[in-house]
């Protein structure tokens, strides 16, 4: 069934459109400008991640073993925990070799560990965790290591740990607040083009429904119409984005050059782009149904009151 | 001794109240039916409630109170999906004749019969005869658009476009104001619905003042509307 007196869909959002063809324009091309800078802000956002995965930290345990443990059972407990869950690395530093490195720090620590009768340090494995491992996880694992066979004694400081961890977990939530605000942003562009564009025309949608149009009927062309402009919207965004882009990373080039080497901006893979896109068109979609569902109930209402 | 046969009836209101807000009644206790194949002429002055009524005629109101049935079915117990379905069987010319003004007049009277599901060239068959009906030739008149008219032909656009789906029942509101019509005076509006009423369809036509003489050929019936109250 064709619900449109003119053609397809199409056409009619394109008539819906090519009504105010100078506002639709204008509209369209603050919005895109606008989303555009949303977009390059978060494309800024996503390039910086793998520095802030550089940069983040996670305490060092270590691991006393008790004094007569075997090289082979060393090995054996190093593996066992290089295991655990929330581990990233287990090394094994034997005695001999901590105390060489005590002997080349100063000559005075060399004249001390001379009159040493002998080597009084214990063999260790040194565990590194996972970055973003929650304190309290650290703290089950050291209490569980320190139940394992051969293990004389878990040196573990959390103190600093909790400190960072509780500022990341701040931080983490200002980004997503950051993150849904961006969000909140871009789809309210999308509203606005849609909105201020008006490709929907109240006395058509009251003659299909006078004429005997189901709601799909109705909401069909205004739907395509919005679909239409949050896409261009969404395109000019992509092209102001891409600009600004380009742009930037220029100027972090230059940097990179005076420092030898530094960050660049990455530019999202394409199947984001389409995605970005495809989301554009879903939203226009959702406002344009809104609109004309709006539009059917007040003209219904108006008829019934 | 051959027995009356009745004539089958198509609407149906039963007390019928239309209030708007607390204090203005619109239409008081107002029982009518319409048969098929009759013409019913709905006379009163401005204000009477007359588009009113043809409003709840259409479906496109409901009342305060009372019961409207079109073709034994219970306007208000539809859902708004079957309130559509119904309106497709109903050709309506408002006072204010509302058409898609950037479309061509083919696109306008061929409308209800898309919505109808028919198939384009169908549909465009029958906008050309309905167009053939009111004094309009589609060849000339069929590729202009509506916002290119003068108003007289506006008014002959919106009939055609209710005669076009081959309609149940056809509601005309304010016939009297095709007295600026040069061509299609109350008379000849008669006569374009007499065929369509003796083929069965039922006509309800709103007008100011009845002074044309209803067409003998159908089945026909004047009623006055004053100040919401029906006088047979």
């Amino acid at each position: 069934m064709s619900d449109c007196p003119g053609g397809s869909r199409w056409r009619e959002a394109l008539a819906l459109i090519g009504r105010r063809p100078v506002g639709w324009t204008v509209a369209v091309i603050v919005a895109g400008v606008a989303l555009g800078g949303v977009l390059l802000a978060a494309i800024v956002a996503w390039s910086a991640r793998p520095w802030v995965d550089q940069t983040a930290i996670a305490p060092d345990v270590t691991v006393v073993l008790a004094s007569g443990t075997s090289p082979a059972d060393a090995e054996g407990l190093r593996n066992a925990l290089s295991l655990l869950p929330a581990v990233a690395g287990a090394r094994f530093v034997p005695r001999e070799a901590a105390l060489a490195q005590i002997a080349q720090r100063t000559p005075a620590d060399r004249e001390a560990i001379g009159q040493l009768a002998g080597n009084p340090l214990p063999d260790v494995v040194v565990l590194s965790f996972k970055t973003e491992t929650a304190p309290a996880l650290i703290e089950s694992t050291a209490t569980a290591i320190k139940k394992m066979a051969r293990v004389d004694a878990v040196d573990l400081d959390l103190g600093w740990y909790r400190k960072l961890w509780a500022v990341a977990r701040i931080g983490a939530v200002g980004l997503l607040v950051v993150a849904g605000a961006l969000l909140l942003h871009a789809v309210g562009w999308l509203l606005v083009a849609v909105v201020v564009s008006g490709p929907i025309d109240p006395r058509r949608v009251r003659l299909l429904w006078m004429l005997g149009a189901d709601d799909r009927g109705v909401r069909r062309a205004p739907m395509a119409a919005a679909a239409l402009t949050a896409l261009a919207v969404a395109l000019i965004a992509l092209l102001s984005a891409r600009a600004g882009w380009q742009r930037l990373d220029r100027e972090l080039a230059g940097l990179g050059q005076l420092y030898a080497g530094g960050p660049r901006l990455q530019w999202p893979p394409p199947e984001w782009i389409a995605g970005f896109a495809a989301a554009a068109v879903a939203i226009g979609l959702l406002i344009g149904t809104i609109r004309a569902r709006l539009l059917l109930g007040q003209i219904r209402k108006v008829s019934i009151s | 001794m051959s027995e009356a046969v009745e004539p089958e009836t198509l609407l149906n209101l039963d007390h019928v109240e239309v209030r708007r807000g607390a204090f203005t009644l619109v239409l008081a206790d107002l029982s009518l039916t319409v048969a098929r194949g009759e013409l019913l002429v709905l006379a009163g002055p401005s204000g009477a409630g007359k588009s009113t009524l043809l409003r709840l005629m259409a479906a496109l109101e409901l009342p305060t109170s009372g019961r409207i049935s079109i073709a034994g079915q219970d306007v208000a117990r539809l859902s708004e999906r079957a309130r559509a379905h119904l309106r497709r069987q109903i050709g309506i010319v408002a006072q204010d004749p509302l058409l898609f003004e950037d479309r061509s007049v083919i696109d306008n009277v061929s409308a209800p019969a898309l919505i109808a599901g028919e198939r384009r060239s169908e549909a465009v068959s029958r906008a050309g005869a309905a167009l053939q009906r009111v004094g309009l030739d589609a060849t000339r008149f069929g590729a202009l658009r509506c916002n290119q008219l003068a108003a007289f032909e506006r008014r002959r656009v919106a009939l055609a476009r209710a005669l076009a789906n081959r309609p149940a029942l056809l509601l005309i509101d304010d016939a009297t104001g095709v007295g600026a019509d040069p061509g299609l005076d109350l008379k000849a509006l008669f006569d374009t619905l007499a065929p369509f009423c003796s083929s069965g369809v039922a006509a309800v036509v709103a007008v100011r003042e009845a002074s044309a003489a209803l067409p003998s050929e159908v089945v026909a019936r004047r009623v006055s509307l004053i100040e919401g109250k029906l006088r047979q």
